[in-house]
């Protein structure tokens, strides 16, 4: 090889080039690799939490990267879901990285210009000073707190701020309070908590509306139970059987979906009660044993009352009970058959909307069912919700001011004259705030409601929002409610603070649920729990030594400690944890898992509840706890709840208004639903039943696309509104499916698409409660007076159709 | 003679009328004029009352207490004052207008439930009745039956033969189906 001297040249500039080029290459590649493996493996922390997205509360796994919110999935030891999660849980990320969110506090510029960014100190000032002057000048009673769905020691702050305050004035606006016993279970039973259905154990599910799958108090938990009726070796097949105007979820899931007239539910109920007397198929043991009121009865003072077996079986003849609810006879007999026959049997008379003016008689009808096919404290039937053993907190302080505004008689009117039956309603507010009775309100605070948008009184809410001289929202949002603040305090969203849960809608368990912060708050928002015990700390008094707690942790750490204290449950643990003390209990056996409370503590922030599957009694006394130690048919309660009523006030005209328009003299006190006239059609021939989808979240959802994204299968429907008319009712209207329709009420009109759908009753229109812009079905909701919840009636509203 | 011949053929036919059963059964009356035309036009079914029919081999008469289930409340005149008076006494002692010879067997059920048959193909049009019938509406021989079965026997194999999946169930026409 021979080797020139230009040769040799061009070889070694090559050789360097090489050189070059590759070094950079790898230089390059390295770099590569190590931001690739700091991607690839940040810090993975699993963190324990609770949906707050209905009230079902299921545990959660918040997946977080390097203290990043990443993911959700279900908390596999929670036993209320047992790691299943439904749609509605993903949204908690939309939620939290919601673009919009409010990143600090707002105050308005001037008499409500616009809004501008504020420090927290000043902001808290501003609202100290003005809680103090008005206590000062001794109108603390003119003070509101409006919460909306939420539960367990949020409720409990806000309570205990309002008490050692001096207000009378902290209301809750909400069409379902889950943490209370129904009022006919109150009345009935005399129950204090609220009643569990063992759905799990039983061998027949009669629901009245109840949305098990989709809408009720716990839509997994209820899934879950339902799944395994299907039947084993061990247990034969249940069957569940579903009355709902709206073939929703749980009614195509159902065994038998059986539409109904809405508001009807009640007589429906009778009528199953009549043949369940006539042929003989009720519980007579429990019956004879257990209740009272059944035959007729002569009091002490020798008047004789009609009992209720008589009334049903004279008034509720089942061909007027099918011309009033549109039930085939041939129906309510083999629905009367299964109930008596498939036992355990469970009846539910519990849903979100009322039933409609006669919401309380309608659920003690319902409620008779579980009485007379004897459900009541068996496994399989109704069973009594246990009390968590949580640490009493110590008692409020009240001072003269607070004792004196707390004198004064509620604004809203619950507890007296039409609303004597309930404790909260909202629907009454807007309107005593705008004719300044009892007295005018001078600030309000809203917490976690936004009624100019989810009330059916909206707009007089917003009228009454102009005269109330200041307003507060801690909403992390600027939703319709908070635009119209003055001031707004940003609460941090659920998965970034501290909370609790106390789910009371379980069957055979109680449950407490903790969650530490799953990420640190994106921006500068703050817990308004925090925020309300820094207000009580800057009022000082009665207010500060009533709220002393330096945070919402430590408030949660004080009560959490009956927990450990209570010598029974446990921290969940997984599977062959829980069957070997499941085992221990069974034979009277309990072993502390803790020595101290800190590590208890430390447990149940890491594995994220408390429960206790075996220390609930389950028996009938347990649950009958009226004046005669019986389920009254014939209520003691109600008949003394009324009396006093009327000693108090001296007129008896609302409270029998309320119950149902005219003196029926014993009828009031016993279950039964009248027969409404049959009414004309008129300028509105169609009935509005509004439903919920299982996708849709507490505060609709708007801000979630995820869940505005999921479809409506029985419509093949996202994102948009629509209204579900019937087949029949839309070729007599000229309807095509996908028309535009406005559907209009006396009150207003909205405009939506149609959409044709055969599982109603030809004269229901049915809208569901969506999330999202666009048209609000409480544009069509008149603002009904809804006696037993305060809330005012959804789904009675008449409208028409036409073509946009 | 002309006259002895007169009364002999009378006799003849009177004798057959009567003992070989050319007059058919007796008119039944019922102790309650039952109007099957009211209640079906209350978008009753037949098998509300007759609910024996959908589970059992015999489809009986309706209990007292099921009339009642509707009737039992409220000032009552005329019939239903009668129905409401059986509450207290017991079953309404209702007769039996159709009657199968005694050496066939037809389950109700069967028909009804899984085959679909309406009741109307063996009862007649009994919805169009104000009284009760004081005999079968319709005569049933086992022409009628074999008709039915083989057409449905048919209809099944034309289903198989077009490879369709079948659904519906071959009907036996075998003597001991029935005669059992």
């Amino acid at each position: 090889m021979r080797v020139t001297r230009r040769g040799f040249i061009q070889a070694v500039g090559a050789t360097a080039g090489a050189a070059a080029l590759v070094r950079g290459r790898l230089t390059k590649a390295e770099v590569g690799v190590q931001d690739f493996e700091r991607w690839a493996t940040p810090e993975e922390t699993p963190v324990p939490s609770i949906c707050q997205q209905c009230p079902g509360g299921c545990g959660l796994i918040a997946r977080t990267l390097d203290g990043q919110l990443a993911g959700i999935s279900g908390n596999p030891l929670h036993p209320i879901n047992r790691g299943a999660l439904c749609p509605k849980a993903y949204g908690a990320l939309q939620l939290l990285y919601d673009p919009d969110r409010l990143k600090g506090p707002m105050v308005r510029a001037g008499d409500r210009g616009r809004f501008r960014s504020i420090g927290w100190d000043e902001a808290l000032r501003l609202v100290t000073e003005r809680l103090a002057e008005l206590r000062g000048k001794g109108l603390a009673h003119t003070v509101a707190v409006l919460g909306g769905q939420y539960r367990g020691y949020r409720d409990t702050l806000w309570r205990r701020f309002a008490e050692a305050y001096g207000t009378p004035n902290y209301i809750r606006a909400r069409c379902l309070a889950p943490e209370h016993p129904a009022l006919a279970h109150q009345l009935m039973q005399g129950v204090t908590s609220p009643l569990g259905y063992d759905l799990a154990e039983a061998r027949c599910i009669l629901s009245f509306g109840a949305g098990l799958l989709e809408a009720w108090l716990g839509p997994v938990h209820a899934a879950l139970a339902i799944a395994g009726l299907g039947g084993t070796r061990e247990r034969p097949r249940a069957r569940l059987i579903h009355i709902d105007p709206h073939r929703s979820l749980t009614g195509a899931k159902a065994d038998r979906w059986v539409p109904i007239v809405p508001g009807t539910d009640g007589i429906l109920a009778l009528g199953i009660a009549n043949a369940l007397i006539r042929e003989g198929l009720y519980d007579r043991e429990f019956v004879e044993q257990h209740t009272f009121g059944f035959d007729d009865w002569t009091d002490p003072r020798g008047q004789r009352h009609e009992g209720f077996r008589d009334l049903v079986l004279s008034e509720y003849g089942l061909l007027t009970v099918s011309t009033a609810t549109g039930v085939p006879v041939k129906t309510i007999l083999e629905i009367a058959r299964d109930l008596a026959t498939l036992k355990p049997a469970v009846v539910i008379g519990e849903r979100g909307p009322a039933y409609g003016p006669d919401d309380l008689h309608t659920r003690m009808a319902i409620h008779s069912l579980n009485a007379l096919v004897g459900s009541l404290g068996v496994r399989g039937g109704v069973l009594l919700q246990g009390e968590l053993p949580l640490s009493p907190l110590p008692p409020v302080q009240q001072d003269e001011t607070a004792r004196r505004g707390r004198g004064h008689p509620r604004i809203d009117g619950a507890g007296r004259g039409q609303y004597f039956l309930v404790s909260d309603a909202s629907q009454a507010l807007p309107e005593r705030i705008l004719g300044g009775k009892p007295y005018p309100v001078n600030a309000l605070f809203l917490f976690g409601s936004n009624p100019l948008a989810s009330h059916p009184a909206k707009e007089a809410f917003a009228q009454a929002f102009d005269r109330i001289p200041f307003i507060v929202s801690f909403s992390p949002f600027l939703d319709e409610s908070s635009s119209r603040a003055d001031l707004i305090l940003p609460d941090h969203t659920y998965l970034e603070r501290w909370q609790d849960d106390q789910v009371t809608h379980l069957a055979g368990f109680t449950c407490f649920s903790l969650a530490r912060p799953a990420a640190a708050p994106l921006h500068q928002t703050r817990d308004a729990a925090d925020v309300v015990l820094q207000l009580a700390k800057s009022l000082g008094g009665g207010v500060a030594r009533s709220l002393a707690w330096e945070n919402f942790e430590k408030v949660l750490y004080a009560g959490a400690r009956g927990l450990f204290d209570a010598g029974r449950g446990y921290v969940i643990s997984t599977a062959p944890e829980e069957s070997l003390r499941r085992v221990l209990e069974r034979q009277g056996y309990w072993a502390p898992e803790f020595e101290s409370y800190d590590e208890f503590w430390n447990a149940l922030g890491e594995r994220g509840a408390w429960w206790d599957p075996t220390g609930l009694p389950i028996s009938r006394k347990a649950l009958l706890r009226t004046a005669s130690g019986k389920f009254e048919f014939y209520s003691t309660a109600l008949r003394q709840r009324v009396e006093d009523a009327e000693k108090r006030e001296g007129t008896r005209a609302a409270f029998v208004g309320a119950l149902g328009g005219r003196d029926r003299g014993d009828q009031l006190y016993l279950p039964i639903a009248p027969v409404p006239a049959r009414a004309e059609a008129g300028a509105f021939p169609l009935r509005l039943n509004t439903y919920r989808l299982v996708t849709r979240p507490i505060g609709g959802g708007r801000n979630q696309p995820w869940l505005l994204e999921q479809p409506a299968v029985h419509v093949h429907a996202a994102w948009e509104r629509w209204a579900e008319v019937h087949p029949h009712t839309a070729t007599k209207l000229g309807i095509k499916d996908g028309d535009w329709i406005w559907v209009e009420s006396p009150k207003g009109r909205i405009r939506l698409r149609a959409k044709l759908f055969a599982g109603t009753l030809p004269e229901v229109v049915n809208i569901p409660l969506f999330g999202g812009g666009g048209p609000n079905q409480n544009d069509l909701i008149g603002n009904e007076p809804d006696a037993f919840r305060g809330f005012g009636l959804l789904n009675t509203t008449r409208v028409k159709v036409s073509r946009a | 003679m002309k006259w002895s011949a007169v009364i002999g053929a009378l006799a003849i036919v009177a004798l057959a009328w009567g003992v070989l059963g050319l007059r058919g059964a007796p008119e039944v009356t019922q102790p309650i004029a039952f109007p099957h035309k009211t209640h079906i036009e209350l978008n009753l079914q037949c098998t509300s009352c007759h609910d024996r029919a959908e589970k059992e081999a015999v489809a009986g008469r309706p209990r007292t207490a099921l009339c009642l289930s509707c009737h039992g409340g409220g000032e009552a005149t005329g019939e239903i004052k009668k129905v409401q008076a059986f509450e207290k006494v017991g079953e309404i002692p209702w007769k039996r207008v159709w009657r199968l010879p005694p050496h066939v067997f037809f389950p109700h059920r069967t028909h009804v439930v899984v085959a679909g048959v309406k009741c109307q193909t063996c009862h007649g049009p009994m919805e169009t009745l104000d009284r009760p019938p004081g005999r079968p509406l319709k005569t049933l021989t086992m022409d009628d039956c074999l008709a039915c079965h083989e057409a449905r026997a048919r209809r099944v194999e034309k289903t198989a033969e077009r490879g369709v999946v079948k659904t519906a169930r071959a009907l036996s026409t075998d003597c001991n189906a029935c005669h059992r």
